[in-house]
């Protein structure tokens, strides 16, 4: 059983302009230690799904439809129609949470030591000292310099870096299941990128916690993740194990973001590949395949009027266009 | 200090150059059967130094302020300072009343219609506090002066239509503060309904502005509950304007209010400065100019101390 799996997830936000389906049907699963990249370009809806686990899509967004089911010892509950009181006991008690803006996302009134203790009293009956300890202990895992002294320290006192280490040690001080990182070091410099990653899989390791990452970067995904979920105009597109989406990718969309990546050590007489176009809109889908637009490899009328289905084209590898498999595509590696 | 000046030198260079002295008042006033000759007018003149430029006395006034001496009044033949020490009393009891009880309902308001923000029964209390905000303290004033004290005239719920003490009371002390919060309870009233639509909204608007930030984000994904979120996380952040406020405030509880003063006839500040000007009482004018504007600057010093208590972003020495 997955620890977490998303049916025909739905979430859409009613605007006065109308209604725009962020997220349009994701389906999803993360298997007990195991991270799983979910990658796509901005507006895709993949921080909207991310924000959908844990019910934290603000108003006008609405979950219209879908499950979200948590193994839960045997069996599982449905986050979407869980009470606000479980729910709560989901938020940083199983399911922790990391977000794209260290620089904003801590409280900025009150100190680090309260905000990280605040996670422990909310689930565990437990002393103040204790829950100073479980602080303490945390942000030595994350590997803060001077941890006691932190403690006593406010947000404004610490870089973007360090604050997203706060941020880690506050999302896993309840030794929760799953995290969810959504974008967590795209606010960081490349340097501290590096090392909140590290830092990551290094927490992982030793905490068997598993991770749902949510990035636009192909690079962190390489590095980090065990599966990769490609998500287009609120769609999954492709789905499968790293190195196998790496090595074959399917879908054309995939196939144009592996191609777009620079690549070391090559020539800069060479532009850089991009894929032609832009993200559609929500408010705005195209018809048929939502990529037909943009792929080199549609073919009229068919891709422009039949919607394609996510099917499993090898063991383990899902791709949602009508000709997965059949295409001739150069290979990179 | 130098606003201290400023701020003295423009006021005594506009209340000099109104219309009339504190003589034409007084003559105006008295029988014209009785009027006083012209030699004698140049006498009071030069007694009180209205004979003297304004700027001129002007330093006179700074110098003798320097030295601890307010002056003395002009209309009213005793030192300004004990005119004031007199009616200090009475204001502080009335608006530091008035604003205590503004800010303990004005903030749980403030916070219910931000945890029911949507719903009917906080448009319901919105729209309550907008008509009374809305609702002049002057004719808030008459028509609960006709309501307490005409209509239930002979009742239990009988109040005094003004002043501060009633004839007739017991001698103990206890029956003398009764009697003197009877006489408060309309003025208070009246001073209070208007800033609490005011305040309150305040409050909501600053919460709506807070509970936007991703801080609050990250508190609901740790699993706070709603009213932990409001509650302790957002209302902390909300104390920093109210600091502000707060402070901004403090020169109010001694000024008083003009109007309020004046329509129930409370013996305070307010009601000496409205009638310091009208008898053009120099003196008394510019002692009370002297003691709201230190009050104004001491408010925001005030605010300044209070913000290093509830932003720790905010330090002393910085």
């Amino acid at each position: 059983m997955p620890l977490l799996e998303i049916k025909n997830l739905v979430t859409a936000f009613h605007t006065p302009a109308g209604r725009v389906p962020a997220v349009d049907g994701v389906s999803l699963s993360i298997n007990r230690g195991t991270t799983l990249g979910l990658v796509g370009e901005s507006g895709c809806g993949k921080s909207v799904t991310a924000l959908s686990i844990l019910r934290l899509v603000s108003a006008p967004g609405v979950i219209e439809s879908g499950e979200i089911l948590l193994e839960n010892g045997g069996s599982t509950q449905n986050l979407v129609t869980l009470g606000e009181r479980e729910l709560c006991r989901v938020r940083g008690g199983r399911i922790g949470m990391i977000f794209q803006e260290p620089m904003t996302s801590l409280n900025p009134v009150f100190t680090l030591g309260d905000q990280i203790a605040e996670a422990v009293h909310l689930h565990e009956k437990v002393s103040r000292a204790e829950a100073r300890l479980r602080s303490l202990e945390m942000l030595k895992l994350v590997r803060m310099a001077d941890p006691e002294q932190r403690l006593h320290e406010y947000p404004h006192q610490l870089s973007g870096g360090m604050r997203q280490r706060v941020m880690i040690a506050m999302a896993l001080v309840c030794r929760p299941d799953l995290v969810i990182a959504d974008e967590p070091t795209t606010a960081l410099d490349v340097t501290i990128q590096a090392q909140i990653l590290d830092l990551l899989s290094a927490v992982r390791k030793r905490l068997s916690t598993a991770i749902l990452l949510i990035t636009h970067d192909l690079g962190v995904v390489a590095e980090t993740c065990d599966e990769v979920a490609v998500m287009y105009a609120g769609k999954i597109v492709e789905r499968a194990p790293t190195a196998e989406l790496f090595s074959r990718p399917l879908h054309p969309y995939t196939i144009g973001l592996i191609a777009a990546r620079p690549t070391p050590g090559a020539s800069r007489s060479v532009p850089l590949r991009t894929i032609p176009g832009m993200v559609p809109l929500p408010n705005n889908f195209p018809s048929g395949c939502r990529f037909h637009p943009r792929c080199a490899y549609a073919q009229f009328p068919r891709c422009q009027t039949e919607p394609a289905e996510l099917r499993e084209v090898t063991p383990g590898h899902f791709v949602r266009c009508h000709f997965a498999g059949e295409l001739d595509v150069p290979q990179n590696h | 200090m130098l606003t201290l000046f400023v701020i003295t030198w423009i006021v005594y260079g506009l209340t000099r150059n109104m219309p009339g002295t504190p003589l034409t008042v007084t003559l105006g006033e008295t029988d014209p059967s009785r009027k006083l000759n012209p030699a004698d007018i140049e006498r009071m003149k030069k007694a009180y130094g209205l004979d003297k430029p304004w700027y001129e006395a002007y330093c006179i006034w700074l110098g003798n302020v320097v030295q601890g001496d307010l002056g003395r009044s002009i209309s009213r033949k005793q030192p300004v300072a004990t005119l004031i020490g007199e009616r200090i009393g009475p204001t502080l009891a009335l608006s530091g009343a008035a604003l205590l009880l503004t800010w303990t309902l004005a903030i749980p308001l403030g916070l219910y219609a931000s945890a029911r923000s949507g719903s009917p029964d906080e448009r319901a209390v919105g729209l309550l506090l907008f008509v009374l905000y809305s609702f002049p303290t002057f004719v808030a004033a008459l028509f609960l002066q006709i309501i307490f004290a005409v209509w239930l005239r002979g009742t239990a719920w009988e109040l005094p239509l003004f002043g501060m003490s009633g004839d007739g009371v017991g001698t103990g002390w206890w029956h003398r503060v009764a009697d003197i919060a009877r006489h408060a309870i309309l003025p208070i009233t009246v001073q209070t309904y208007g800033g609490l639509a005011w305040y309150s909204r305040f409050i909501h608007s600053t919460m709506e502005e807070v509970v936007r930030q991703d801080y609050i984000r990250t508190a609901r994904a740790k699993g706070a509950g709603e009213y932990r979120v409001l509650f302790h996380h957002a209302f902390r952040n909300t104390l920093i304007p109210l600091v502000t406020l707060l402070g901004l405030s403090l020169p109010g509880l001694l000024s008083g209010s003009v109007i309020v003063e004046q329509i129930f006839t409370w013996p305070g500040m307010g009601r000496l400065f409205f009638e310091s000007i009208r008898e053009r009482d120099y003196p008394t004018i510019m002692g009370l100019t002297l003691l709201f504007s230190v009050l104004t600057l001491a408010g925001q010093l005030l605010a300044d101390l209070l913000y290093c208590m509830v932003d720790p972003r905010v330090s002393v020495d910085s």
